[in-house]
């Protein structure tokens, strides 16, 4: 299947260095000898065990793996209150899934300089965390989430969502009436979305897998949070666009061409001492053809004692009008509406305390996300794959 | 067989009963344990308890004089902070755990500095102009130039 998705690698190798030099010397110019008050340096780490019955999926083997893991360090330099220098360096590894030909074993993941306007408003620049939906800036930050995984639709990789982008992101915050409060983000620059592919050669008689990176340019968003004045209850909405080439898609003579796109999210958080309640419904449109991505999820978890929580979850992915040839080679083409994905899961929890988490999941898939088929999306068929995951979350 | 008056005295009793141990279910506001500090030279003498919980999560940066605020806590076992928390914020301390850790890895702020006793506050709200901090209201400030400001409720 195809897919894309967002770890942002940087306008390429020049912005990273550009920003990781700009780092340091802003450091040793700011007083860095006064003392480190002004330095905060924080991490986290998942480890996980992870096994399926049978298929491969998302790098999960039948066999097992404990090649699954998200590790951050964070450095953040607040040089005086309204100015703040971040960057953060992650190593992520998700067994053999076939988006890991194009990781690195360390990777920025952000760094950005912030200047605050006040209390309500700020401005980044740099390679920044987009502020999308509920999960987006903090994706793998196991201790803060009911899953080792976000939910695939929207967040997983080749979803048409972005986790950072280079450029610049704009921050407000509005108190309405009676304790409603408006937050506003802005972002726009550049990123791209990681796709892979894997299809049957009939020369060498064995599936090969490809994988590149399109990229977005010219990319627009905004995603506004209406927090309510019940603590914990507050309603999202993201919009963002771009224009999508290269990668394996959207080639010039690819299976969707180069082509412009929009998304919209719309996200309810409700988030109490108990229990949550979350979900999320996005859609993924390109010009020029009928085809979308419909994607969302429904996510709930209760407190049973300080300590254990358990969670659930059903996420779906749909794709409307899907092309069943090449766009760009034939002037005709069908399309059909399939199912892409199914996802039920069940997990339980225990807390040592805020920064130390076990977790225990098991998941029930179908769909086309299984990695050691090629599958057609206009005539082959889902797949049932059972999946769990033991992992461990810390931070500090 | 009961007759109607035995049935409306059980029901009363055991009405009556009920109200009695359900008493210790709801939340009794507590008694302050705890008392709000500022350095000496602060002109503040008062603050609601909306505005110390804005300051302590950082959501106002500034003092009405335009000095940036300084906000100080005591360390998560602390029986004072739990106190304060459920006090100005009312939520438990894991819960502003949990926010400050968003906070951090979404790369938007990090928590007020922790001390671990009441002495280290006093020391730090002495040593910073713009600071603001709490201690349990046994300990004296005797010593340090810092003067105890009084919560209000909302306005």
């Amino acid at each position: 299947m195809l897919l894309s998705r967002s770890r942002s690698r940087g306008g390429g190798q020049v912005i990273k260095r550009a920003a990781y030099f700009s780092f340091v010397l802003f450091i040793l110019l700011s007083g860095w000898i006064q003392g480190q008050s002004k330095l905060n340096i924080h991490g986290y780490l998942t480890q996980a065990y992870a096994v399926t019955d049978g298929n491969k999926i998302f790098g999960i083997p039948s066999c097992g793996t404990m090649d699954y893991r998200t590790l951050a360090l964070q450095f953040r330099y607040d040089a005086n209150p309204v100015n703040t220098m971040v960057i953060q360096f992650s190593h992520e590894r998700i067994g053999t899934c076939p988006i890991m030909a194009l990781k690195q074993d360390v990777e920025v993941d952000w760094a950005f300089f912030e200047h605050r306007f006040g209390d309500a408003t700020s401005v980044k620049i740099g390679k920044i965390q987009i502020p999308l939906g509920i999960y987006n800036e903090i994706r793998d930050v196991g201790v803060l989430l009911p899953f080792y995984r976000l939910p695939y639709s929207p967040y997983g990789e080749g979803n048409y969502i972005n986790e950072t982008v280079n450029g610049l992101a704009f921050s407000h915050t509005l108190e309405l009436l009676s304790d409603w409060e408006l937050e506003l983000n802005l972002y726009g620059g550049q990123w791209t979305w990681p796709e892979w592919y894997t299809f049957f050669n009939p020369f060498s008689g064995s599936l090969v897998t490809q994988a590149a990176e399109a990229n977005i340019e010219n990319g627009i968003g905004t995603q506004l949070w209406l927090n309510c004045p019940l603590e914990g209850l507050r309603f999202g909405l993201n919009g963002q666009r771009g224009h999508a080439s290269g990668g394996i898609l959207f080639q010039p003579d690819g299976w969707l061409g180069e082509r412009d796109f929009n998304s919209l999210i719309f996200s309810v958080d409700a988030t109490f001492h108990r229990f949550f309640v979350r979900s999320e419904y996005a859609r993924c449109a390109f010009s020029g053809i009928d085809f979308a991505i419909l994607l969302g999820y429904l996510q709930t978890g209760f407190n049973i004692t300080e300590h254990i929580a358990l969670n659930l979850q059903y996420e779906g992915a749909h794709g409307a009008n899907i092309p069943t040839t090449s766009v760009t080679a034939f002037s005709n083409w069908g399309t059909r509406d399939r199912e892409l994905n199914r996802d039920y899961s069940f997990g339980l929890n225990y807390n040592f305390n805020a920064e130390n988490i076990v977790r225990f999941e098991s998941h029930w898939n179908h769909g086309f996300l299984v990695e050691n088929k090629a599958v057609s999306l206009s005539t082959g068929f889902p797949s049932y794959t059972r999946y769990i995951i033991l992992s461990f979350s810390t931070c500090f | 067989m009961l007759r109607k008056d035995d049935m409306s005295r059980g029901l009363f009793r055991t009405s009556f009963m009920i109200l009695f141990f359900s008493v210790g279910m709801f939340e009794i506001q507590p008694e302050e344990t705890y008392t709000v500090v500022v350095n000496a030279a602060n002109p503040v003498a008062e603050i609601t308890r909306h505005d110390l919980a804005e300051i302590f999560l950082k959501k106002t940066r500034k003092w009405r004089n335009g000095a940036f605020i300084d906000p100080v806590d005591l360390s998560e076992s602390s029986a004072v902070r739990t106190d304060f928390s459920k006090d100005i914020y009312r939520r438990r301390v894991a819960a502003i755990k949990a926010y400050w850790q968003k906070q951090i890895f979404a790369g938007r702020g990090v928590p007020p500095p922790e001390k671990i006793h009441d002495l280290e506050v006093l020391r730090y709200v002495d040593e910073h102009r713009a600071a603001i901090g709490y201690i349990s209201a046994a300990t004296s400030i005797e010593g340090f130039r810092v003067k105890v400001i009084e919560v209000v409720d909302n306005k």
